[in-house]
């Protein structure tokens, strides 16, 4: 079902232009082809003051990370996980896919699946717990962060010859999940960064997308649904989707510290909902940093597909590194969920030991 | 023993005056053909702050692995920390996609070997080795 409201955009021509790009890429596979192989799991234990879901102890998600040169230009990436079935639907996912053309020394092209460039956690560390500042993601990957698009991307790290970079993406849109353009392009992503380094980056970004049949779609995952949809004539149908985003990451010798601000909408109306993530490490040693976080995630009364209600997560953290391929995290933290018909206040204290080979 | 004293420090002495010192790094590079090479950008890709060379040619990073004698030398020049916090980085930046993977070597002979057999490969060592004719060399000061 597509109404009005969805941009009328179908550009089906998309998927011969993206079986042209790979016929292009096996006539140029004239260089050495190379394979790199990272395994990436981790292991949880949780005990709150209140009752929840979350298992004392869990066995998380693992992921087997590839990734390889198929020429002097073309490169591919591949991210496939693995949970046991009691935690999600399917115990096998492709997370990421995607082949890179280097068309020259700064700017490149990416077709396939990936994360969608729209903040730095998302763009950098998203299934790699070992990475990962603190145990869990920001809340509002939950729900307002759209993690994947499958589509066509364009990106760059030098425009102009100074240290901005852009990104560019058509998607096909989180309804139709790994279905590539199945309805055209659903999806824009545009974001700027400048990044001098590995050290620093700032990037902005502006994300649409158009989620068909929001009712029966729910964005990504199950349980975000509005259930208390204020517009009867908004329930069943197409809705936009805005996300903006800025972010913020610095290393420095002693400290790091990772921002991530979002406002978003749905319907292209009322005011926006609100996502704060804020991370602040000092590095005692190589080895042992401490760190406060604080995480919040507001959702407002008039939203028509995301539950109305505020939700929050702070407290404090240690990580104690072993080697370069294992982490050990511990966080005390406050956790308040307002959504809904939610009126928990929660004390939490979780411990991460997180691998990759 | 006082000319033996004499000889040594006028060796010193001509060593520190032609530049030659126990920290001083080369920095190699087999460029492809048709890139510009700068020391600047050089040094941007061994840090996995750049990926290619001109027209998009992967550059092939080829770094000291831990049994390496200038594991912790090369990585201090290079980044300012030690070499594990290099290896934690390259790491989470092949992780997110940024870079090609780097290659890890034992020894200044296995990485000049490396160097020299890829096209697009660059690396810093620890001293000069015969037959580098074909690469590009220059002398980083610490």
């Amino acid at each position: 079902m597509h109404s009005a409201i969805a941009p009328d955009i179908k550009l089906k021509a998309l998927r011969p232009t993206c079986l042209g790009l790979l016929i292009v890429m096996a006539m140029d596979l004239n260089a050495e082809p190379s394979l790199e192989a990272n395994i990436f799991t981790h292991f949880e234990a949780y005990q709150s003051s209140e009752d929840t879901p979350i298992d004392d102890l869990k066995w998380g998600e693992s992921a087997l990370f590839l990734t390889g040169r198929l020429s002097d230009r073309w490169s591919f990436l591949s991210e496939v996980s693995l949970a046991i079935p009691k935690y999600r639907d399917k115990t096998i996912k492709v997370e990421r896919l995607r082949v890179r053309y280097d068309l020259n020394r700064n700017n490149w092209l990416i077709l396939g699946k990936v994360h969608t460039p729209v903040n730095y956690w998302n763009d950098n560390f998203h299934h790699g717990r070992l990475f990962f500042p603190s145990i869990n993601r920001p809340l509002s990957f939950q729900r307002f962060i759209p993690i994947h698009e499958t589509g066509l991307r364009l990106a760059g790290n030098s425009l102009f010859g100074t240290n901005v970079g852009y990104d560019v993406m058509l998607g096909s849109g989180q309804s139709n999940g790994d279905d590539i353009f199945a309805d055209g392009v659903q999806s824009y992503t545009g974001t700027l960064n400048w990044s001098p380094n590995n050290d620093l980056k700032i990037m902005a970004s502006y994300y649409r997308d158009t989620i068909i049949d929001h009712e029966k779609n729910p964005f990504h995952g199950s349980g975000h649904v509005s259930p208390i949809g204020k517009d009867d004539a908004s329930r069943s149908k197409d809705i936009d989707y805005e996300l903006i985003s800025y972010s913020m990451y610095w290393r420095g010798e002693t400290f790091t510290t990772l921002t991530e601000l979002s406002v978003n909408r749905s319907n292209g109306q009322g005011d926006f909902n609100e996502a704060v993530y804020q991370y602040v490490g000092y590095h005692y040693n190589e080895d042992i940093t401490l760190y406060g976080l604080f995480d919040l995630v507001n959702v407002n009364a008039a939203e028509v597909h995301f539950i109305a209600g505020r939700e929050s997560r702070y407290g404090i953290g240690i990580e104690y590194a072993f080697g370069l391929n294992t982490t050990l995290k511990l966080e005390v933290r406050r956790r308040d969920d307002h959504r809904g018909m939610m009126d928990l206040y929660n004390n939490e204290i979780q411990a991460q030991i997180s691998f990759g080979f | 023993m006082r000319h033996r004293f004499y000889q040594s420090l006028l060796i010193a002495l001509l060593l520190a005056s032609s530049g030659v010192t126990a920290q001083d790094l080369l920095l190699i590079a087999n460029v492809p053909d048709g890139s510009q090479f700068s020391e600047d950008y050089a040094r941007s890709l061994l840090r996995g702050d750049k990926k290619n060379w001109d027209g998009g040619i992967g550059a092939q990073v080829a770094l000291p692995s831990r049994k390496s004698q200038n594991y912790n030398e090369i990585a201090q020049t290079l980044l300012g920390f030690s070499g594990k916090r290099m290896q934690r980085l390259w790491f989470r930046l092949v992780f997110s996609g940024r870079v090609n993977p780097p290659t890890y070597l034992d020894s200044d002979a296995d990485i000049v070997r490396f160097v020299m057999e890829t096209e697009g490969a660059v690396a810093l060592i620890t001293q000069s080795k015969s037959d580098m004719s074909d690469l590009i060399t220059i002398k980083i000061a610490p």
